[in-house]
């Protein structure tokens, strides 16, 4: 294994701990990760002289619309050069070979980019560096996996690395601004600027070798100075079934990655003699739509699956990332032409926080030998020929990871839909009626008490970080759900607090089960508030425990005064 | 023809209750006002027939927005009428003003039977005083009327809720003008005439 200088063992984030540093050392000193990878040329930080969204396209392309520095993070854009070999994998990564890969071919030139968002400062850095396989679906890197737990990344110190290994999205990037990108090639151009090689044959070491890049550097560090301790490489979709390849075919050869993260595969089987941790993190699109289930192969030592009930291959927490982003750089979204069965697509289930929690798992998995828990199937109608996932009546999934948006559910989320192509693989999320969660959660309390359940359950499995927990429960909080209708504080007595927050609240629309919208017509009115004064607990609308609860009690007191003077009389007659 | 007749008879016996039955709030302001007076400006809600007197039904909620010429009138504040209530204690009340817009709410807190005994057919809403700020017609106009009863179903609300008040200049302004104009007019009269010394030097 080729490695940094020396002692690198230090984790100054609680994700992996002191303890997990000391086995991290001995797990690294184990592997034999980036042996056989060259060092490529690394360039750069290349300069950006233009804001993101400049018509002269001088920055980086898809660069982040977060504010990276006000978490303490920095992105820079390097370009890394080579040679790759040439291997017998299939030349779509749609086509999965689960053998160890052959060389047909060496010495052959490439120059690509990488992505990188990493602390700004040493401190904060845990150690582990997330790679991922640029997604192209849509003709044009995309960094799904960052999409999906950017926050998760940030917050717990990870570094980020994009990489740009496929063709398309090369060859994208030269048109898109040929000065800034004109020199990158991936398909071993001739002299006369013609592409010799028409497929993704050497994406696979091109993939190694920015690994190689980040974890060895010869030459300028993309990391900026940070010492990686582990390398895991990621991608989403048809980025996770190009890596299913180069588990299966190169990482036997490279021995590039300490652990794959592989989300949303697409029906891609991996070979049972892995070398290091695999895991695989799938919505109901992936175990449905692309056949993943037909796949499944039992988990063992390194290998995990965890389907997760309700997400979608698309959802709307990668819609919302990517979006703005292909409006800027691309002048257009490729989700505004959609025109699915249900609008808007995309599943409401955080699909980010399952993968979030799986990978500080995989780290620990690789750092300290800590097995992942292993996750319940989604429970199936049928599998061959067609998968059909099991339903409950009101159409969400069985089985699987439930997030307290499954197990406590106020809406349909799924991962199917109607529609053109790419529609089916989107899913959608259909809130209930206001008439379907008052039957379901007929108090606030309750429904509160069902998702703090669920919630303590997914941490208790491993499945849900605590800050994602918190967010949970906050919205549950929030929420209107099983809100007797006036009780808007949600204290289980109507009084002037809540006739004052609807009177308040006048002018302002209202969900489906608003607790201040008495008369349910969306909106709350005068009406509303003049309904829940005439359903006050209390006389006058007095609040509980300051005016309300002392009359009452001083009237009871009184009758039984008075009841008591009665019986002395009539003894005394 | 006589079926004709006999139509437009039930026809009229049928629209005529009708408009009768709809209340109303009205706008009540004195015609005239000085510029730089104070002025007050009643909301009477007129029930008849269709609230009852000190009797069921009757008004729990209000939300009303009053619109006036900012030019001629400056808000300056509002009482609210008891009969939704001691305002602040027995209902919850709330206004505010917004570019030549008083938006009046009140919510009463008190039960219905509460309400009906408090409530006669007629009665004050609420009170706004406005300050007269220059010489003008300045219209008033409730432009929101809604009215919710005891259980908070909307009370229907017809006819005009406007009104016009004549902002004059104040009598100590047009005194002081008259006079001036007077010192003015003496001063051309004693120009006019030529004096002693003047008629002496003539001589």
């Amino acid at each position: 294994m080729t490695m940094r200088n020396a002692p690198f063992c230090v984790s100054s984030r609680p994700t992996i701990g002191i303890a997990a540093a000391g086995a991290l050392c001995l797990a690294l000193l184990a592997t034999p990760a980036g042996a056989a990878v060259p060092d490529p040329v690394v360039t750069g930080p290349i300069a950006s002289t233009a804001t993101p969204g400049d018509p002269s396209h001088n920055y980086i392309f898809f660069a982040s619309n977060l504010d990276l520095a006000a978490q303490g993070y920095v992105e820079e854009e390097y370009f890394i050069s080579g040679t790759a070999n040439r291997y017998n994998t299939p030349g779509s990564c749609y086509q999965t070979q689960t053998t160890t890969g052959t060389i047909l071919g060496s010495g052959l030139p490439y120059k690509t980019r990488i992505v990188v968002r990493r602390p700004a400062s040493a401190a904060a850095f845990n150690g582990v560096v997330v790679v991922e396989w640029l997604n192209v679906t849509n003709d044009a890197d995309m960094d799904q996996t960052w999409f999906q737990i950017n926050q998760h990344l940030m917050r717990s110190g990870y570094a980020w690395v994009g990489v740009s290994a496929q063709r398309v999205g090369v060859n994208r990037l030269r048109t898109w601004n040929p000065n800034r990108y004109g020199t990158l090639d991936v398909s071993r151009r001739n002299a006369f600027g013609s592409e010799t090689i028409t497929n993704d044959a050497l994406a696979y070491d091109v993939f190694s070798e920015a690994a190689q890049a980040i974890r060895a550097p010869v030459g300028i560090d993309p990391l900026g100075g940070l010492e990686p301790q582990l390398v895991i490489a990621t991608g989403h979709s048809q980025s996770a079934a190009c890596l299913a390849t180069y588990v299966n075919a190169i990482q036997p050869l490279s021995h590039a990655f300490d652990a794959f993260a592989l989300q949303g595969t697409l029906g891609d089987p991996i070979r049972v003699d892995l070398e290091v941790p695999v895991w695989k993190a799938l919505s109901e699109s992936d175990v449905s739509f692309f056949n993943e289930a037909q796949v499944r192969r039992p988990d063992d030592a390194l290998f995990r699956t965890w389907e997760v009930a309700g997400t979608s291959h698309g959802d709307q927490q990668t819609y919302a990332m990517r979006v703005p982003l292909e409006r800027r750089d691309l002048g257009t979204a490729v989700e505004d032409s959609w025109s699915c069965g249900v609008m808007p697509p995309g599943s409401a289930v955080p699909f980010r926080y399952v993968m979030a929690a799986g990978l500080d798992l995989l780290v620990r998995r690789v750092s300290e030998g800590t097995p992942m828990p292993s996750a319940a199937p989604l429970q199936t109608v049928s599998i061959f020929p067609t998968v059909v996932l099991a339903r409950d009546g009101i159409g969400n999934a069985l089985g699987g990871i439930r997030l307290a948006q499954m197990d406590v559910p106020t809406a349909v989320n799924t991962g199917t839909n109607t529609g053109p192509d790419p529609c089916p693989r989107q899913g959608y999320s259909r809130d209930f009626d206001a008439q379907t969660l008052a039957q379901l959660y007929p108090t606030h309390e309750g429904y509160v008490a069902q998702v703090s359940g669920a919630v303590d359950r997914n941490l208790r499995d491993g499945f849900l970080l605590a800050p994602d927990a918190q967010q949970t429960l906050h919205e549950a909080e929030q929420s209107t759900i099983g809100r007797r209708s006036c009780d808007v504080d949600g204290s289980g007595v109507i009084d002037r607090n809540d006739v004052q927050a609807i009177v308040d609240g006048i002018g302002t629309a209202a969900a489906a089960g608003d607790p201040r919208d008495a008369d349910g017509d969306g909106h709350v009115t005068i009406f509303d508030s003049a309904a829940c004064a005439n359903e006050c607990t209390f006389p006058k609308c007095a609040a509980c425990g300051l005016l309300g609860i002392e009359p009452v009690l001083l009237l009871v007191g009184i009758r039984a005064l008075r009841s008591r003077r009665m019986a002395r009389r009539r003894r005394s007659c | 023809m006589l079926r004709t007749r006999l139509a437009l008879a039930i026809a009229a016996l049928w629209i005529v209750p009708a408009t009768a039955r709809a209340l109303s709030i009205t706008v009540a302001a004195p015609a005239t006002v000085d510029a730089g007076a104070f002025v007050d400006v009643e909301l009477h809600v007129l029930g008849a027939p269709e609230l009852g007197d000190f009797a069921p039904p009757s008004v729990r909620a209000f939300d009303l927005d009053l619109t006036f010429d900012a030019s001629l009138l400056a808000y300056a504040g509002v009482s609210f009428g008891p009969f939704l209530g001691s305002p602040g204690s027995e209902s919850i009340v709330t206004a505010s003003e917004l570019s030549g817009v008083v938006d009046l709410k009140e919510v009463s807190l008190l039960s219905g039977s509460a309400l009906d005994a408090l409530q006669p057919r007629d009665f004050l809403l609420a009170t706004l005083t406005f300050q007269a700020l220059g010489a003008g017609d300045a219209q008033l106009e409730l432009t929101q009327r809604d009215l919710a009863d005891v259980a908070g179903s909307p009370l229907a609300v017809t006819g005009p809720s406007a009104a016009n008040v004549a902002i004059v200049p104040e009598p100590a302004t047009a005194v002081l003008l008259a006079g001036g104009l007077l010192v003015l007019a003496e001063r051309r009269r004693t120009r006019r005439r030529p004096s002693r010394t003047e008629i002496r030097a003539q001589a």
